[in-house]
């Protein structure tokens, strides 16, 4: 908490500088660091790390989310070779690396199981809305804050929890969930956006 | 900056790949030009990646899931001196960039404004087909001439607009680039461009448009719309 705060007084590019000296084991906050290794020297001991850490984790993702045995273990193949070749184009304020690596594994398994893409916005696009300075690190606020995140989570109200959950872990849309959980579209809609709402709340305003 | 949002419970449809992939093209297409939404997609996007390294770490999954890692490091490792094109990364080489039309939209389009080739439907608008094939779901890249009237219409199902260059009105509301006009099977509108430039917009509908004014009914079964 204290380097976030110190942070806020910074320039992003001193942020990114500070990312690049220690790199502690036990957590995901030194991901970026070893994603700047491997972008600009190719740094194969710090793609092993990012291996060891995430590589299990998005195998577990895959199997949770019901991936047959045989594309598993292709998709986490597909997904770390993406990570060693995309590392140049990985942003620090989109987001922590193992939340980049996820994003991934999820769009590569969406397109298995849709044989359709997930379209991403690219924010090199020179159509791109930038957003102010000022909002950008706030963003990096957020996403590294874990703590403010697990708390919003914790806090946020069961019902509106669970709707988070079912369109996480079930890839449904918003009409299915409402048939499974019987109650009206707008229900659905409306716990969304209090969850929205309080997360946003939570996480931007008081990272 | 846009005015008129996603729904936010589409911005989590779009987070958790739920979309359709001609909806999602235009939610990723919003949020390239839309801030608030962009903040509010991370926000929704790091409570998944959360709620993902909570439910691995209660069941410690992860660990169990460390066997036959051993396979794939090798699998990996052996790759990784291959030189071998980006199969996900088109950023480098992006067709036309242009000022009006972001990505992923000018993926689909194969390029820019300029690149692309309008149909003629009647003098007020032009448009292109983007995913022809795309089951039940028509999206079209639409330019209407600059103070002209869209002919009347209904739908049948929801219909999605981005704005993406001039503006239109609807009633007394007004969409400008990065607006999302929302409208269900219950309305009947007439969306009139605001003078001076071409209104260049991405439309996304559910199901079949029907035109509703006089002259609409008449060119109904000769217009594919």
């Amino acid at each position: 908490m204290q380097v976030q705060s110190a942070a806020l007084n910074q320039t992003m590019s001193e942020h990114r500088q500070e990312a690049r000296g220690s790199v502690p084991r036990s957590n995901t906050s030194g991901h970026p660091a070893l994603m700047q290794a491997i972008a600009e020297s190719r740094d194969k001991r710090a793609f092993g790390e990012i291996f060891e850490y995430d590589a299990p984790r998005l195998k577990a993702y895959l199997v949770k989310n019901g991936a047959q045995f045989g594309i598993v273990e292709e998709l986490v193949q597909e997904v770390m070779l993406t990570a060693w070749r995309r590392a140049p184009l990985y942003r620090r304020e989109q987001g922590g690396v193992s939340t980049w690596l996820y994003t991934i594994a999820r769009n590569a398994y969406i397109d298995h199981l849709r044989r359709e893409k997930q379209p991403m916005f690219d924010v090199d696009d020179p159509a791109f809305e930038l957003m102010s300075d000022e909002d950008t690190e706030k963003e990096i606020l957020m996403r590294e804050n874990a703590t403010g995140l697990h708390n919003a989570l914790k806090d946020l109200a069961p019902e509106q929890l669970e709707i988070i959950k079912l369109f996480y872990f079930g890839h449904r849309t918003h009409t299915e969930i409402a048939a499974e959980l019987k109650i009206p579209l707008g229900t659905v809609k409306s716990r969304v956006r209090l969850a929205v709402e309080h997360l946003r709340k939570t996480m931007v305003n008081f990272g | 900056m846009a005015h008129h949002h996603l729904e936010e419970t589409t911005l989590l449809e779009y987070t958790a790949g739920a979309l359709p992939e001609p909806v999602a093209m235009l939610a990723a297409t919003h949020l390239a030009l839309c801030t608030d939404c962009r903040s509010t997609h991370s926000v929704l996007e790091s409570a998944g990646g959360a709620l993902l390294e909570e439910s691995l770490s209660d069941s410690s999954q992860a660990l169990s899931q460390s066997e036959g890692i051993d396979g794939i490091r090798d699998a990996v490792f052996a790759q990784l001196d291959t030189p071998q094109p980006d199969p996900i990364d088109h950023s480098r080489n992006s067709p036309g960039p242009d000022l009006v039309i972001p990505r992923p939209l000018r993926d689909y389009l194969g390029g820019g404004l300029d690149d692309v080739q309008f149909r003629r439907i009647s003098p007020a608008l032009e448009v292109v087909d983007i995913l022809p094939d795309y089951p039940e779901i028509s999206t079209r890249l639409m330019k209407i001439a600059a103070g002209k009237a869209m002919p009347r219409h209904s739908h049948d199902g929801s219909e999605y607009t981005l704005v993406l260059d001039g503006g239109f009105s609807d009633g007394d509301v007004s969409f400008h680039r990065g607006d999302v006009a929302i409208a269900d099977e219950h309305i009947d509108h007439t969306p009139v461009a605001e003078e001076g430039t071409d209104c260049i917009c991405l439309a996304v509908n559910f199901a079949p448009v029907r035109l509703t004014g006089a002259l609409g009914r008449l060119l109904n079964p000769f217009v594919k719309f």
